[in-house]
This record gives C-alpha cells, sequence and structure tokens, in this order.
C-alpha cells in the first residue's frame, strides 16, 4: 500500500462536517429547513469527494487512515446515502423542535460511520464508533415518548458495556504489542506472535463489534430501538452503521491486525454468530405484528448472512459490502415508508395488518415497498440478489456450503415475514372503490413528501444494482468494490 | 503482569455492577469503572514497559490515548446521565426493575 496524506483521506469527512457546522448555525436562528439542506448538501458533498478518491489503490495515510478502491467507495455511500435520507426526513424535521440540531446530528452519524469504514487506527474506530453511538442514543430517544427514552437507556447501557471491552480489547493490544494503535504497528508488534492475550483481545474486540451490529446473542437493544425510535431515525441507524462496521471488521480480523490468530476461530466464532443470527433474526421477525420492530428483527437475521464474509476471509470483502450496500438502502426505504404511512394514517398503530390497503392506496409508497421487500428477501432483479448471490456463492466454493445453506433456509423463510408486509399492502384491507375512508387523507394529514419521494429514488438504485449486471457483467462489481 | 491481573479485577468488579445492580445510576458508575480499569491498565502498561514485543514508547503515545479514552468516557457518562435525567423526569424513577414499557 502507498500513502496518500491523512487531509485527502479525510477529506469527505471534512467537506460533510461543513455540512453539519452549517446546520448547526442554521438550527441557531431557527431556519430549521435550512439547517437539513445544510447537512444533506455536506453529506452529498462529501460523498461525491469519497467517490473521486475510488480509482486509486487504496493507501494507508498516517497510519491512521485507509483510503481508495472499495474503502471510498464505501464512504461515499454511506455518506450518500445519509443525504437521502436526511432530506427524506425533511417533512419530519421541520415539524419537530430542534429538528435541524437532529439533522445535523444525523450527519455526524453518518460522518462517523464513513470514518469507521476508512480507520486504521484502534482509537479511530474507537472514537467513532462512540461518536456514531452517541449520536444514535440521541437519535432514538428524539421520538420523546416512554418507550423511545427506555429504548435509548437500554441502547446505551449494553453500548457502553461494549465499548468498555473495546477499549480493553485496545490497551492489551496496545500494550503487549505495539506501543501504538495503528494497525501498521500492531501487525509489526504481533508478527509471528500467536499468544493467548492475542485471542483475548480479538474476542474482546469481536464481541464489541458484535453488539454494534446487533448480532445474537447482542442483538436485544435492537428491536426496543428501532421500533420506538422515529422511523425516519432508524432508516439512517439500521443500516449504514452495519455496512460501516462490518467493513472495519473484515479489513481489521481478515487483513489488517489478525490474520495472526487461528483461523479457526475466526471461522467458529463468526460463523457461530452468522448461524445463531440468522435463525434467531428469521423467527424472531416472523413473530412480530409490529411492523418496525419486523425490521428490526430482519436486521439481525442480515448481519447474520453478513457475518458469513468474515469466516471466509479476505476475499469475501467485496461480496459482503454489496451484501450491507444492498441491505442499507433497502432498509431506508422501509422505514421511510413507515413514516410516510404514519404522516398518511395518523391512527396506524404499527402493526403490519395495519398497513392493509397502504400498496393501493397510496402506489408510489407501494411500489417502493415492493421493491425494498423484494430486496431483504434476495429477489433477483434488486440489489439484494447480488448481495446474497455473492456472499453465499463464495461460502460455497470456499467449501462452507453448510453455511451457505442455512443462509439459503433463512432467507426462504424471511419471505412469511416479508411477503406479510406485501400481502396487507395489497390483498387485504378496505376496496378502493369501495369504502373511501382509507383512501381519501383526513382533511388535517399532510402527507410526508421528502420520505416517500427519497424511498423512491433508493427504490431506482436498488433496482438498477439489481439490473445492471444482466448486461454488463460483474466484474464491474470488483473493480469498484476491490479493496487492494 | 500483577497490573493485568489487578486491571481484569477491576473489569470483572464493573461487569458484575452492571450485570445486577437495579440503580441506573450505579449502572453508569459500575460502566465508568469498566472504562476506568482499562485506561489503567493501558497506561500502566505504558509507564511500566512490559511490552512483549519491546517497541519503543515515544512521544507520549500511552498518555494521549489515555487521556484520549479519559474524554471518551466523559462524554458517554454526559449522554448516559441525560438519559437517566429524562427517565427520572417521565417515570418518576430510576430503577431499571420498574421500566417494563418495551419487550426486550
Amino acid at each position: 500500500m502507498e500513502t496518500v496524506s491523512l487531509a485527502s483521506a479525510f477529506a469527505p469527512h471534512i467537506v460533510a462536517v461543513v455540512g453539519v457546522a452549517l446546520a448547526i448555525m442554521a438550527d441557531a436562528f431557527g431556519r430549521r429547513a435550512l439547517a437539513v439542506f445544510g447537512a444533506s448538501a455536506g453529506l452529498a458533498g462529501g460523498a461525491v469527494v469519497a467517490g473521486i478518491a475510488h480509482g486509486r489503490p487504496a493507501a494507508i495515510s498516517g497510519d491512521l487512515a485507509v483510503s481508495g478502491a472499495g474503502f471510498s467507495v464505501v464512504s461515499a455511500v454511506v455518506l450518500g446515502l445519509a443525504a437521502v435520507v436526511v432530506i427524506g426526513s425533511l417533512g419530519w424535521l421541520r415539524s419537530t423542535p430542534s429538528g435541524g440540531g437532529l439533522a445535523a446530528l444525523a450527519a455526524v452519524v453518518a460522518i462517523a460511520a464513513a470514518a469507521i469504514a476508512q480507520g486504521a487506527d484502534l482509537l479511530v474506530l474507537l472514537i467513532s464508533l462512540e461518536a456514531m453511538a452517541v449520536g444514535g442514543y440521541a437519535l432514538v430517544w428524539s421520538a420523546r415518548t416512554e418507550a423511545s427514552t427506555e429504548a435509548a437507556l437500554k441502547f446505551f447501557v449494553q453500548g457502553a458495556v461494549a465499548t468498555s471491552l473495546f477499549v480493553l480489547g485496545l490497551a492489551i493490544l496496545f500494550g503487549m504489542y505495539g506501543a501504538s494503535t495503528s494497525y501498521v504497528w500492531l501487525r509489526a508488534g504481533m508478527a509471528g506472535m500467536t499468544a493467548p492475550p492475542v485471542t483475548t483481545a480479538f474476542v474482546l474486540i469481536a464481541v464489541a463489534l458484535a453488539y454494534k451490529l446487533g448480532a445474537f446473542p447482542f442483538h436485544s437493544w435492537a428491536p426496543d430501538a428501532f421500533e420506538s425510535a422515529p422511523p425516519h431515525a432508524s432508516a439512517l441507524l439500521a443500516g449504514i452503521p452495519k455496512l460501516a462496521v462490518v467493513v472495519a471488521l473484515m479489513f481489521l480480523f481478515t487483513r489488517a491486525v489478525f490474520p495472526y490468530i487461528d483461523p479457526t476461530i475466526a471461522l467458529w466464532v463468526f460463523g457461530a454468530l452468522a448461524v445463531a443470527s440468522m435463525a434467531f433474526g428469521v423467527f424472531g421477525g416472523l413473530a412480530q405484528r409490529s411492523y418496525t420492530r419486523m425490521l428490526a428483527y430482519s436486521g439481525i437475521a442480515q448481519v447474520g448472512y453478513a457475518l458469513v464474509a468474515p469466516a471466509l476471509g479476505a476475499p469475501a470483502m467485496m461480496a459482503v459490502a454489496v451484501l450491507l450496500i444492498a441491505y442499507a438502502a433497502a432498509a431506508a426505504v422501509a422505514y421511510l415508508i413507515a413514516g410516510y404511512v404514519r404522516s398518511v394514517r395518523p391512527e396506524w398503530d404499527g402493526t403490519i395488518a395495519g398497513l392493509a390497503g397502504v400498496g393501493r392506496s397510496h402506489p408510489l409508497a407501494g411500489a417502493a415497498l415492493v421493491v425494498a421487500m423484494f430486496s431483504l428477501v434476495g429477489m433477483p432483479l434488486t440489489a439484494g440478489f447480488w448481495g446474497k448471490f455473492l456472499v453465499f456463492g463464495m461460502a460455497v466454493s470456499a467449501g462452507f456450503w453448510w453455511l451457505a445453506l442455512v443462509g439459503v433456509l433463512a432467507s426462504v423463510v424471511s419471505f412469511g415475514y416479508y411477503g406479510a408486509v406485501l400481502k396487507a399492502a395489497y390483498f387485504e384491507g378496505a376496496d378502493p372503490g369501495g369504502q373511501g375512508a382509507a383512501d381519501s387523507p383526513a382533511p388535517e394529514t399532510t402527507p410526508d413528501v421528502p420520505a416517500v419521494t427519497a424511498a423512491c429514488v433508493l427504490t431506482l438504485v436498488l433496482l438498477g444494482i439489481g439490473v445492471a449486471p444482466l448486461f454488463i457483467g460483474l466484474r464491474w462489481v470488483a473493480t469498484l468494490l476491490s479493496f487492494a | 503482569m500483577n497490573l493485568l491481573v489487578v486491571a481484569m479485577l477491576l473489569f470483572s468488579v464493573g461487569l458484575y455492577g452492571v450485570l445486577t445492580r437495579r440503580d441506573l445510576v450505579a449502572v453508569l458508575a459500575s460502566i465508568e469503572v469498566m472504562l476506568g480499569s482499562a485506561t489503567l491498565l493501558l497506561v500502566g502498561l505504558g509507564a511500566t514497559g512490559e511490552m512483549i514485543a519491546g517497541t519503543q514508547v515515544g512521544g507520549g503515545t500511552v498518555e494521549a490515548t489515555g487521556v484520549m479514552i479519559i474524554v471518551l468516557a466523559a462524554a458517554e457518562a454526559a449522554i448516559g446521565l441525560a438519559l437517566v435525567v429524562a427517565v427520572a423526569r417521565r417515570f418518576r424513577t430510576t430503577r431499571i426493575d420498574e421500566l417494563t414499557g418495551v419487550k426486550g
């Protein structure tokens, strides 16, 4: 790897932070809409700057950050997706007290996620994880209901324990092997050693990251947080952190520091987490009546699919990036639609059954919902298909067919709850011609147009990624998302 | 090695506290004990030079990292206490077992 200046490695983040500053200023003057536009524009600018850097081969800057190639692409996706979600939250943020501050906070979460994806130092990783988590607690709490206060507290306590585990792992590695937290130095210090402290530190850091991902058995904060948070906040918090943390986990465990641990330990740790998360996520999802809670359980299953990759080693990095980019976009669509439905049906109790007839009375939202659910299942012609295809295909060719088998079975079961949403949205509820009550919005409701617009934009992206490989093959994915 | 044992013991005390204490403020304090034990290990290993790999510690890296983690712990305590205040205002209690609104 060659070297690039630190300023150019963090250029996307710096651009995005300018947007945050603008948002905070605008919020101070009470201009909420301007704050939202500022935060979103900063994120979009950061995404463009990160996208420009993707042509360079991956390079480490100042022993702190890695940029170029796939790392910059992931940063660009994280920031770009967040820009769309923030602008899609315009309706919610304008009507919320301190909405401008929340827009800035959402942007900070996204910037921290982008820094996680590009970190090449345990301390950088820790600080970005913490910035992301602290923003996340506040965003969950921003619904200001009893449930969201309690969920935020639970999220906080578990997240803080995870942080402590991470700090302990960091201290062990730092003190014993490197006298530095940079991957480059740790790697030099650890060369040729396989001692119990490495394994201890490996387990501590793996558990901490599994907490942040919400993998089973470290998942219990996720359903509460994503159900009781405002749906627009869940749209941001459900997918983007998972993408960033898994990329960081792959870089750390398969490339940077931990190739020195016994590969069979890594296989069993991550393989067991993957299988347990898939099984728990899909069966937990089947049992849910609440739409957003079901999505949270489905997120646990998706983390399970993603954790197949670390068990396979470094080459699976590209595959898992595709999987989680597709998941992050589809989850954002699914939660944004929840926000939209809440705006047009104020009496909605949040259940899947309560979505009855939404697809017919609100065709755009219904179409976005269909594509998001199909992509989450992994139907061909959507982005979700290619993610699962690549990850499970790689598992089979690496000889771990049992991981792929569990994944495919879990995907089949998952159609039970994703299909229930589509069934409710299209085949249940009042006939559009019959009773007008469900279709004509009550006079006092204002449809959340930004949310449904953002959802439709992301839907087109999901379809685009799903259909493009049929015409131009998959080689471009490998080129775009090479992490070398 | 004594340092490692002390740090691990402190960390276990903190973890035990988080898992068993029913009062939110005590849980927060236990989290701080966990973070403090990790910081102690870090700074202690740096100060005693107990490096297996024998790399030189230079330029105050250990101290800088330690201070960074203390700042991080302070930030975390700030949002944690803010959440506890929010809970106390809304539920009129800070005991975990009296918060049963969400399923878990």
